[in-house]
This record gives structure tokens, sequence and C-alpha cells, in this order.
């Protein structure tokens, strides 16, 4: 039998909550071949209408994978066709501004005019328009003209790109496809360990395929996973409703009126004296250390990905309290856990059942 | 046929320690004495009065056996020898009795053999790691074995030719009891390891005063050194007896621990 353990996430480097098209540290979102939008609140929009959708940020994140090796979204199709894709784009050694109107295998700028050849062998990637995310071998590099400009001559792209599309000069590739083509008309959660040693520039969500929408709950880029080792004192898990009562003057018993259901709590208890409590690197201090970080963060975490193994969801963490006593002449230290469910859409969010709702469909 | 008293005596020392199990190789050495050994059922007729057989047969000799010696007849039967006494009259030597064991297998050849992942294999890791460490021992040879090693412990207690131990720690096989999570898996074992601490007095100090400071030693060992594991001392039981003409000091200390289960 499968030991079950649950788990927990640790450490934002960046977290897209789906809310929003501009406003935070990745900057406006562009749509091409779209338009973005938030829906419901919590749910980015991206939407393939007759050609490969993409939705591109301004801002270069700016992220370490030695610090945050781990991506995590959330998305679900709005039909059978449709396909969800995210890529990743790495820090490249220069940029540059497409100019005119090259080819899928001519690329023209005129900021980059150094001496004919000094980009053979080396990787362009558009960081937007199109081709955002996809990365092509340049095989020639040519200066003519005056006012000069460059040419790069590449593998083809799929699309022929538009002036002001920005890009990367590398030397080696520097994208990575975290989920290729994918539909899922459920809720899915999707998980890849960064390539190492890179510095993450940007994230771009896609529709492709087929006409229909994408919808991305969140993106996260973090720490890691921490693996609760076990929880021998037991888990409580309480989807609590809400009802009021409403005593009723001079008459028998009361009216129960149903206010929805409240955030759903998770208590857990486990042994710190029975595996592995600390996380891997050896600067915990205390067994459970991981908790002190979370809690300590959560002003900027807003929240954490939680996976009980009887449903997972978007949690804060309570006070987590650390229990330490000599019981029956024996050690007893534990920590007591109380995790609460997160929420920003609606209550009715149409994208939610109370299954996807507790990722029910991951069990 | 002619009937013949000259028997094969298989002479046992001990040899080489063996780290892993902290038993001693066997050896043998063959050679022939005279000997007369007496089945059980022939017990009526040949027996002289006070001699009983009481286990497969009784051997008698004027040449010197010891315990687990090994005895092979002409018949191809092979014994061990046990309970070695001997028989004088007045003040004059007359010849040794002992009880005689059939074997239920060769094991003559036996060679130790043990994985790292024995039960007593951690707590005689952790015993030979700092036992070494307290001064106590400084005039006194430690041993720590797996518990039930297949040869008697006179032969290491006893001076040269002999091992001449004065403490002996035996780690015994545990018994355990499985930690079950939430969800119905077994996580780990909580093990109770007995460590039965022997003392044989030797001159100059009593083996009370001895077991005292053995003992001791674990406890420090025990508080000092607990491990990841959390080992701890549940209780300690004195279990001091005598053992025919000499006093055995011994005390068993149950240590605690838990141990992951393979599946995890």
């Amino acid at each position: 039998m499968t030991h079950t353990q649950p788990t927990v996430s640790y450490g934002h480097g960046w977290l897209f909550d789906g809310d929003r098209t501009s406003g935070d540290v990745e900057g406006a979102w562009t749509g091409t071949n779209c338009t973005l939008s938030a829906d419901e609140g919590d749910y980015f929009a991206v939407t393939y209408t007759a050609a490969t959708a993409v939705a591109t940020h301004a801002t270069s994140l700016n992220k370490s994978t030695t610090l945050y090796p781990k991506l995590r979204c959330r998305y679900k199709c709005s039909n059978a066709n449709v396909k969800a894709k995210i890529i990743t784009v790495f820090s490249g050694d220069e940029t540059g501004t497409s100019t005119g109107s090259g080819s899928t295998t001519s690329v023209l700028s005129s900021d980059r005019t150094e001496a004919n050849d000094t980009w053979n062998g080396y990787y362009l990637t558009f960081t937007s328009g199109v081709n955002a995310g996809l990365c092509r071998l340049i095989s020639d590099f040519e200066v003519s003209g005056g006012p000069a400009v460059g040419t790069f001559t590449v593998a083809a792209f799929p699309e022929t790109y538009t002036a002001d599309d920005t890009f990367t000069l590398s030397t080696v590739a520097n994208t990575q496809t975290v989920l290729a083509d994918t539909n899922s008309t459920t809720l899915t959660v999707a998980s890849a360990s960064l390539t190492a040693s890179k510095t993450i520039d940007y994230v771009f969500m896609y529709a492709t395929t087929a006409a229909g929408t994408v919808y991305y709950d969140f993106m996260l880029i973090y720490k890691g996973d921490f693996t609760i080792p076990n929880c021998i004192g037991g888990i409580d898990w309480m989807p609590t409703p809400r009802y009021a009562q409403l005593p009723i003057p001079g008459m028998i018993g009361a009216h129960t009126q149903n206010l929805g259901s409240d955030a759903a709590e998770w208590h857990l208890t486990g042994d710190l004296t029975n595996g592995t409590w600390t996380r891997s690197g050896g600067s915990d201090h205390l067994l459970g250390e991981v908790f002190l970080d979370i809690a300590h963060n959560s002003a900027t975490e807003p929240w954490q990905w939680f996976d009980s193994k009887l449903g997972a969801c978007k949690v804060t963490l309570d006070t987590p309290i650390f229990h330490r006593a000599a019981t029956n002449n024996e050690l007893d230290w534990t920590v007591s856990l109380v995790f609460r469910e997160y929420r920003l859409s609606s209550a009715g969010c149409s994208h939610e059942s109370y299954g996807s709702r507790f990722h029910l469909e991951m069990i | 046929m002619v009937a013949s008293a000259l028997v094969t005596l298989k002479t046992l020392t001990l040899g080489d320690l063996d780290t892993g199990t902290g038993w001693y190789q066997k050896e043998y050495v063959d050679s022939q004495i005279e000997a007369a050994i007496i089945p059980k059922s022939a017990q009526q007729v040949l027996n002289g009065t006070g001699l009983f057989v009481r286990f497969d047969a009784l051997g008698v000799s004027v040449d010197p056996v010891r315990n687990d010696d090994m005895i092979g007849n002409s018949a191809g039967d092979g014994f061990v020898v046990a309970n070695r006494q001997a028989m004088w009259y007045f003040d004059t030597f007359m010849y040794y009795f002992y009880d005689l064991q059939n074997l239920p297998h060769d094991i003559v050849n036996t060679t130790i053999d043990y994985t790292s992942t024995d039960p007593r294999s951690r707590t005689k890791v952790w015993l030979d790691e700092y036992l070494p460490d307290e001064d106590v021992y400084d005039d006194f040879n430690i041993l720590v074995q797996y518990a039930n090693p297949d040869y008697s412990m006179e032969r290491v207690f006893l001076p040269s030719p002999f091992k001449d131990i004065d403490v002996v720690y035996s780690c015994g096989l545990p018994s355990s009891s499985p930690i079950v999570d939430w969800d119905g898996s077994i996580m780990q074992y909580e093990e109770k390891v007995p460590v039965v601490v022997s003392v044989v007095p030797k001159a100059a100090f009593s083996g009370d005063a001895l077991l005292w400071e053995a003992v001791q030693a674990l406890r420090n060992i025990a508080e000092a050194h607990p491990l990841g594991s959390y080992r701890s001392i549940q209780n300690t039981k004195p279990s001091t007896e005598r053992l025919g003409s000499y006093p055995l000091f011994s005390s068993t200390v149950t240590l605690t621990y838990t141990r992951d289960a393979e599946s995890v």
C-alpha cells in the first residue's frame, strides 16, 4: 500500500491568479489573435477564434529557477477541441525588436546591426507577437542598407511576425514548454520542474488547435512542495455549510436559512518525531520550519496549493501549533495545522462544481 | 565388526571476531580420543551407578573435552558436548562425563551470514560507535554482539586461551508494533530491542559493581546520543543468575526506537 502524504507549496516567486490583465509585476498582458479577460474575476481567458491565441506580458519576471524551480498552473478548456499550452522564456544574452515585414524564415531588425555572421549559431526567441515563446536557430546574419538593417535567417516560424515584435538572442535554446498542447474540459492542475540555472523572463499562455477558450485559473512559480511526512494525529476535513438559525417569536423552533458554503478547513496533526520534517537543502533549523516560512510570508503569498489527497485547493495556513511535551515518559512532539480554503471567484462561479472546487478529479 | 572406543573429537576454538555480528568464527581441530558413547536407549545395560543419559547420548572419557566440542563415532553420528563434568575419586581424577546432543544438521562449516537490515544491526552499530568513549572501559574488555551465538558464552568470558571478555552487550531481536498513518498505511514500526548486559566477575572488581558501570554506560549513551529516531531506554531489569559454579551478572535494558517501513 502506497503511503499517502499531503503536500503544500511554499515560497512564491511569482503568482498570477488569473484575476487581472495588468497591474502587477508582469506588466500589461497583450493578447495576440485574441482579447484577454479575467473571467469571474479569477479565470484568465484566452480564446482561439481563427488562429492560435497567445497571451504575453510586457515586463520581465526576472526569477531565478535555482531559487524557484517549480511551476504549477490550473486550467480548463471550454470544449473538447481547443488546447492549452504554456511556454516559459528564459533570459537571453541580448534583446531586439523586429522591423518591417520579413517572412517566416527571415527576421529583420534595425536595432541589431552588428557585423555580418555575429549571430550565426545563436537562437532567436520571440517574446511578443504571433510567434511569442517560439525559438529558432539562426543560420545566418547579414546587415545591409542605409540605415542599416540586420537580417536573421532562421528555421521557419509558423507565422510571419509583424513589426515591433520583441525577441531575445541567446547561445542556447531558452524556452521550455511546461504544458504541451493539452485539452481538458475539467479543471486540471499541471506541474513542471523548470530548467535549472535559468532566469525566467516570461510565461506565455496559449489557446491552440481549434476554436474555444482556455481558462487559466492561476500560474505559480515557487520554491517547492513540502510533503507532510505523516498525519498520525489524523486529518479532519470540514467543508462547512453556513446555516443561520432564526428564532421565531411566539413559536417553537427556528427558521433555518442556508447562507451557502463556508471556506472548507483541513485540520491535521503530525508527529514530528516520525519522518523528515525539514526541507531538502539543509537550511531548516527546526522540524516543521516550512510552516513558519508559510505563516511569515502570508502577507505577500495569499495562498498555497494544498493537496490533502482527500481533496486539493488553494489554502491559507492558520496558526501552526507546535506541541512538545513528555507524555508517559515518552516524547510527545507534534504540529497541528489548519488549512483554510482560499477563494477568489464568486460563490456561483460557473467554472467550478463541488468536485472541481476540491479537485476530487485528482484523487 | 569390532567395537572400538576411538572417536573423532572436533575441538572448538573461537577464531577471529566478525565485526558485523560480534560473533567469533568457529574453528575445529580434529583428533582421536578414546571415549565411551552410550546411547540413551542403552543406559540400562551399560551405565554405571550414578550416570544417566539425559540427552541423546552420554560420553565418558579420560581425554579432556569441553562444552561445544563435537564428537563423531564410527557410525557417522555427530554430537555436541554439553554439561561436561569431571568425576573424582577422593583426590584422584577418574574421567569426564558429558551429555551429547545429536546435531540437527552439520554446523561445522557454518559461515556467519547477516545483513545490515538485521534488526539487531542498528543497535550494535550504535553501541560500537559510542561505547569505546566511556572511561569505565579502559580497564576492561568489551564485546557487543548479536544475542544467542551458537557457542557457549563461557568461551567468551574465560581467560586466555579463551577470549577473556569482561562485559558483553547482547543485542536481541526486537518486538515491534506497526505505526499506522491516517491513510491506513504502515509507515513505521516501533521496535523494542532488549540489550542484555552480562558480566562475569574478575579479580579486584565485583560483578555487581562492574555490571552497574556497564548499565550506566548504556544509559549515558542513550542520554547523549538518541539519534534521529529518538532511541530511548524503556526500562532496565536486573537478570543476574547463578550458572553452576559461578554467577552471571546481567541486566536487560530495553531500548525503543522507530524504523521506517520498507515500503515507505
